[in-house]
């Protein structure tokens, strides 16, 4: 039987589960062979394979179209859907935007920064995506594993991986189980 | 006594207990958000539902008083259930994200229990209504969004403190806590003694000389006696890498019972000015730095010549016996530092000790705050008032024709009276904590812990002996009062036998 595949991306967040990822340091090697890591913020491969894979992961919360159709075509592909972090679990720090409107919140980064000069504007290109409200990974597509933290310790993602490669759903709680 | 079984284990308890108590005895833990042992139960937040044999819902145990061969089950799948499904209502009501929280990882009652009961997500998001932060108490930050209406803070407010300052306005999602009828927090009635702060299980309420300090759960708590006044509340100290993080009250004390002052709790933390962290000496009109040897010696001539002297009520015991002991050996007459009044203190608690000395008996006040309508108490009486009065300290002496004086201020700030009664006198050693007015004045300087930095007996004005523990270490060229003291004493080459606990037996 071949390795099971893994896929991971990002969303919404702040790339600090992917950090905490790698670091589980030489425990990485361990998991390197006990499952195929396919594409992923951190290797080359983008998008995952469209054949699909066994297990995906998501990190950020879902705060554009973009982010929308990248958790959908993840779930598509991917067996075993892991929301890893407290963004993707809840929505996270990005989610504080949801009591503003979308239009303050755009206002407040593209004009009125501190930083912005007197040109700032909103950019409007057709091919960008659109901003939405912060939601959690959960109210746009179903998930199967939910690993809260902020970020989630280097031990509870190796643990949800490692379990996962052998063919077991890891159960989230005791030590396991943090949120903050 | 009523029998019952909780879990399969039969218990007994007295008629009125409630089923959580009785459950409690049996060691069986069952989860609480709102209920509180130093309050009475309230049922709000539901989270301790139980299954009552024969009872068509789930009970709340805090409010259900046990009745004769009652079968309670505590951790069915139904009762887990439903208190997952209660944590998820209470979560999707206001804003519970704990990254942004000081709270989170540990303090947060409701994040613990949400832990407990295995959550790992909201399957309900909240609704995003944005609520909002009351910022206006010098002492105390109110963020509506993390509240959970469980009214711990409201019940302490009434039932322990007696000032009836928070309270709910409104119904159903729209309830919110409010201070006196929808003021400021800051402009209201409250008299800042965070009794409800430390009572809040979540985030809402946010103690500003504690916040971002460190969690209380890896913390050392050491109990102890608060020397703000006379009234000696018994007090949980949270220290943590040699520094004093949080204050609270001891709900196991019997005055006091989880009360403090705004004094006690807050103000005990702040630093009243620049540190005398090194001996110092008056040479050619200015202060240098020396040795304790030296200082010692250059205090022991100066106070040869007709010496008067004053100490401190902040003082332990030992350090008062110990000053009390040398001066009548050197036949010096001791005045008492007099506290300045300290208030408010919380209504009930001021009762409580009026009610044990059966008068005011002129250390106790009372006084209208703020147009509320009842009134708080002030204590004119340090810490160790009572142990002074017992050592022969007088609230005032004749200097007249004094030539040298011994103040042991440790750490309080000389009053005006006090610098005026030193003055006239010549030739000055005094033991402080901080540089002040009188430490310009003097000739020695010894450098003497603060309060937090020294252990030590108080006699509280009802008359209990209590143990101040020490918290935390000073500079090493910090003494404390006492060990000062007893420095003193062998340079005059005194004998003195001190023994603080004779007399107040």
């Amino acid at each position: 039987m071949s390795k099971p595949k893994v896929a991971s991306d990002w969303l919404a967040g702040c790339a600090g589960c992917h950090m905490s990822l790698l670091d589980m340091d030489e425990r990485i090697i361990q998991l390197a062979e006990m499952v195929d890591i396919r594409s992923t913020p951190i290797t080359d491969l983008k998008e995952p394979d469209e054949e699909g894979v066994d297990v995906g992961v998501l990190e950020g919360g879902i705060n554009n179209t973009t982010n929308e159709h990248v958790a959908k075509v993840m779930r598509k592909r991917c067996k075993i859907l892991v929301a890893m972090g407290d963004c993707a679990v809840f929505g996270g720090v990005p989610a504080m935007r949801n009591l503003f409107t979308i239009e303050e919140a755009l206002k407040r980064a593209y004009v009125e920064t501190e930083s912005t000069d007197s040109e700032g504007m909103i950019p409007q290109d057709e091919e960008l995506c659109r901003p939405t409200k912060v939601r959690a990974v959960h109210e746009v597509v179903p998930v199967d594993i939910f690993l809260p933290g902020c970020p989630p310790s280097a031990d509870q993602i190796f643990y949800v991986l490692s379990e996962l490669a052998q063919g077991r759903i890891p159960e989230i709680k005791g030590d396991k189980l943090q949120w903050h | 006594m009523i029998r019952l079984q909780i879990d399969g284990q039969t218990v007994e308890v007295a008629e009125g207990t409630t089923v959580l108590q009785a459950a409690k005895q049996a060691g069986v833990h069952i989860p609480v958000l709102c209920d509180h042992p130093a309050l009475t139960s309230f049922g709000s937040c539901r989270l301790c539902l139980v299954e009552v044999e024969g009872a068509r819902t789930l009970q709340p145990s805090c409010t259900m008083p046990v009745s004769q061969n009652m079968v309670i089950r505590s951790k069915t799948p139904a009762v887990e259930a439903t208190r997952k499904f209660i944590l998820e209502l209470i979560f999707s009501e206001r804003n519970h994200f704990c990254p942004f929280c000081q709270l989170s990882g540990g303090d947060c009652e409701l994040q613990n229990a949400a832990l407990e009961h295995g959550m790992t997500h909201w399957p309900m998001q909240p609704n995003w209504n944005d609520f909002p932060v009351d910022a206006s108490n010098t002492f105390l930050l109110l963020d509506h969004n993390r509240c959970i209406l469980c009214r711990r803070c409201a019940r302490a407010c009434s039932e322990l403190v007696g000032m009836d300052t928070l309270g709910f306005a409104e119904r159903g999602s729209a309830t919110m806590l409010t201070a006196d009828l929808g003021e400021q927090w800051g402009m209201s009635t409250c008299i800042s003694c965070g009794t409800c702060e430390q009572v809040c299980p979540t985030g809402a309420m946010v103690n500003r000389f504690s916040a971002y300090q460190g969690h209380k759960s890896q913390a050392e708590a050491v109990p102890t006696v608060c020397v703000g006044c006379g009234v000696g509340c018994q007090t949980v100290v949270y220290v943590r890498d040699n520094r004093v993080i949080r204050i609270d009250g001891d709900f196991d004390a019997e005055l006091n019972a989880g009360v403090l002052c705004r004094e006690g709790r807050f103000e005990a933390l702040l630093e009243k000015g620049d540190r005398v962290s090194q001996p110092m000496v008056r040479k050619d009109g200015k202060l240098v730095p020396c040795s304790w040897d030296e200082a010692l010696s250059a205090a022991a001539a100066g106070l040869k010549d007709q010496p008067a002297a004053w100490a401190s009520l902040r003082l332990p015991a030992e350090a008062l016996a110990t000053m009390k002991a040398l001066c009548d050996a050197v036949n010096a007459p001791v005045a008492m530092i007099e506290a300045g009044v300290t208030g408010p203190i919380p209504p009930k608690l001021g009762m409580k000790v009026e009610d044990k000395l059966g008068s005011k008996d002129g250390v106790l006040s009372t006084s209208e705050w703020r147009g509320s309508f009842t009134e708080v108490y002030n204590v004119h009486a340090g810490a160790n008032f009572k142990a002074a009065q017992a050592y022969g300290l007088t609230k005032e002496i004749n200097a007249n024709g004094k030539k040298s004086a011994l103040v042991a201020l440790a750490d309080e700030i000389p009053s005006e009276a006090l610098l005026d009664a030193v003055k006239p006198v010549g030739k000055l050693v005094v033991l402080a904590s901080y540089k002040s007015m009188l430490t310009e004045l003097a000739e020695v300087v010894l450098p003497v812990a603060t309060w937090m930095e020294q252990s030590g007996h108080y006699v509280s004005l009802t008359g209990t002996v209590q143990e101040g523990r020490q918290l935390v270490k000073p500079v090493e060229t910090v003494r404390s009062s006492e060990a000062a003291l007893a420095g003193l004493v062998e340079k005059m080459g005194c004998s003195v036998k001190a023994d603080w606990q004779a007399v107040l037996a």
